[in-house]
């Protein structure tokens, strides 16, 4: 079974004034996470989908998934304060719904709705024959290290270098015994997932990702997918 | 859910475009599974048309031949899974009523005639994105056993079954069609199969593509052999569409029919007063409608028919991104020597 986690417990905190987390934020007269997650309701090799939001929002979310038909959302979790925290109570919940050790799970950022479908079946396909995907895009600026935040102490070779986007797709026993392995642990500078798999000495593999693939942070990237949008609307005369 | 468009926006252009896909009360969602590039997706993209029209049409999503598979549907009238054809032409009830469109209703002729009809990757977006939203009247079922790579034909095979549909023949007759592309073996196929003991002689010039053309007789112009036709149908279209149009004229038996079904942008003088003489009959068929593709689906059941097809599948590209599109353009664009053309899938 291929089941995807959508993470929804953002706070919006760099949205400016926006009185709800971003990924409730209405794009073309639905909210922003809907979209994402109808790309996975729609993708054949997606059994079941497991979200975790904030707990305010849990009785909205089952409201909207109703609304939007989306009848792949077999559980809603509460976050918690980092990701870490929400995609450890997902795994949870994906426990509950009785995930098998070899089931596949697909985490993405809800505020990444110009997911596409190439890259969901290649999480999948790319899942099956190594345990663990990271979706990357090649760094295309050169990236410059500075430890102070002054000056430069180091400036990475570029072709090594990629940027991380979502989905990161895992056997659910290897993501489940990562975050078993840290639960009661502070572990440093843990921003994704593969982090906790690389902790555990496992391999993650890489999926070509898509730059508009990008993930809606702060009103800049919601005006930038506004106008993509916009400009996708043009009619034809 | 947004996905991409992909629409050209000038000659040789194709850009991408994020859209969104809502699926709305009364209408199914489908996951376009094969496409199919015409020529005249082909125009659209190297710009072959009057200017003028052209800057009205771009930016312009083509593809107008395309099958699928439902995803959502909120009609109740199909299952989760089920394999369509998608018809990419459709007309709104109310300009049936204008005057000039009157005679659509006639059986033979059809809706998709009418002033203001709609038809994709012309008058609006083709199909050339992943995910459709389609009325559930322009969709047609199609056997889950049948290749989407074959059933990727359907639109060019319905547009046979339209062209046939206007002969009104007996099976003695004898018949002609004028052209050897694609367009040409896709009505030798539909022909063969509805009208397997009617006497069919294929004219071209590429003895290749002629080849294409079994179980029945198919030669180049030179070895014609004086025979007389009681129907005929031209498939040549463009330049040499005057050249054909008159020799069926030339060829033609008193009182026969003859379908055009080339496209030219130019204007084709006729030898009239032979047409005259003749009584011959001259019947325009470009568009197919609803009936059509269902008879199609019927057609793809068929074990000759697939079989007929497979050859033409030249290859299947993976759509990943717009430079597997301008590769499929290219591949097909470049294709002057083998029926066929390069399908796209996503």
């Amino acid at each position: 079974m291929n089941i995807a986690l959508i993470l929804a417990a953002g706070t919006g905190s760099r949205m400016g004034n926006a009185d709800k987390p971003k990924q409730f934020l209405l794009v073309h007269g639905k909210p922003l996470m809907i979209h994402t997650i109808e790309a996975f309701e729609v993708n054949p090799e997606v059994d079941k989908i497991v979200i975790s939001t904030n707990e305010e929002y849990i009785e909205e979310v089952k409201l909207m998934c109703k609304q939007y038909d989306l009848t792949k959302v077999c559980k809603i979790v509460a976050g918690g304060d980092t990701r870490q925290i929400s995609v450890y109570n997902g795994l949870k919940g994906i426990k509950e719904i009785g995930a098998k050790e070899d089931d596949i799970v697909i985490i993405h950022d809800s505020a990444r709705p110009l997911i596409n479908q190439r890259i969901i079946r290649e999480n999948i396909e790319c899942c099956k024959a190594y345990g663990a995907v990271d979706t990357v895009i090649k760094a295309t600026d050169t990236i410059v290290k500075s430890e102070n935040g002054q000056t430069i102490s180091d400036i990475p070779v570029r072709k090594e270098l990629y940027q991380g986007q979502t989905p990161q797709t895992f056997n659910f026993s290897l993501i489940w015994n990562a975050h078993e392995a840290v639960k009661n642990k502070s572990v440093p500078n843990v921003t994704d997932d593969t982090k906790l798999v690389l902790l555990l000495g496992h391999d993650v593999h890489l999926v070509e990702g898509d730059k508009l693939n990008f993930k809606i942070t702060t009103f800049d990237d919601l005006m930038m997918l506004k106008a993509l949008l916009k400009i996708g609307k043009s009619e034809v005369l | 859910m947004f996905q991409l468009l992909y629409k050209v926006t000038s000659p040789g252009v194709i850009e991408e475009f994020v859209d969104t896909v809502d699926l709305e009360e009364n209408k199914v969602l489908v996951k376009v599974d094969y496409m199919a590039i015409c020529k005249a997706d082909i125009r659209y993209f190297l710009g072959l048309r009057d200017p003028a029209i052209l800057n009205q049409k771009y930016p312009l999503a083509p593809i107008h031949e395309a099958v699928g598979h439902v995803v959502k549907d909120n009609t109740g009238k199909y299952k989760i899974g089920d394999k369509v054809i998608l018809i990419p032409n459709s007309v709104e009830e109310k300009y049936l009523k204008d005057f000039e469109n009157r005679r659509c209703a006639r059986k033979y002729l059809g809706n998709n005639y009418a002033i203001h009809s709609s038809f994709c990757s012309s008058s609006s977006d083709g199909f050339l994105k992943q995910f459709y939203v389609a009325e559930p009247e322009l969709l047609v079922r199609y056997d889950d056993k049948i290749p989407a790579k074959i059933a990727v034909f359907s639109e060019l095979l319905s547009v046979a079954v339209a062209g046939l549909r206007r002969i009104n023949f007996n099976e003695t007759d004898h018949v002609a069609i004028f052209g050897d592309g694609i367009l040409a073996y896709i009505t030798y196929i539909v022909f063969k199969h509805d009208h397997p003991d009617t006497k069919l002689t294929v004219y071209g010039v590429d003895k290749n593509k002629l080849k294409m053309f079994k179980d029945c007789e198919a030669r180049t112009y030179n070895e014609y052999q004086g025979e007389k036709y009681d129907t005929m149908i031209e498939i040549v279209g463009g330049k040499y569409s005057a050249d054909a149009i008159n020799t069926m004229i030339d060829w033609a038996t008193v009182g026969a029919d003859l379908i055009l079904m080339g496209v030219s942008e130019e204007k084709v003088p006729l030898n009239t007063r032979l047409v005259l003489e003749k009584g011959l009959s001259l019947k325009g068929v470009t568009r197919s409608d609803n009936k059509d593709f269902e008879h199609v689906a019927k057609l793809l059941k068929e074990k000759t028919v697939q079989e007929r097809i497979l050859p033409m599948v030249l290859s299947e590209i993976t759509i990943n991104s717009v430079n597997d599109i301008y590769q499929a353009y290219t591949k097909d664009i470049e294709n002057k020597s083998i029926i066929g053309k390069n399908l796209m899938k996503w």
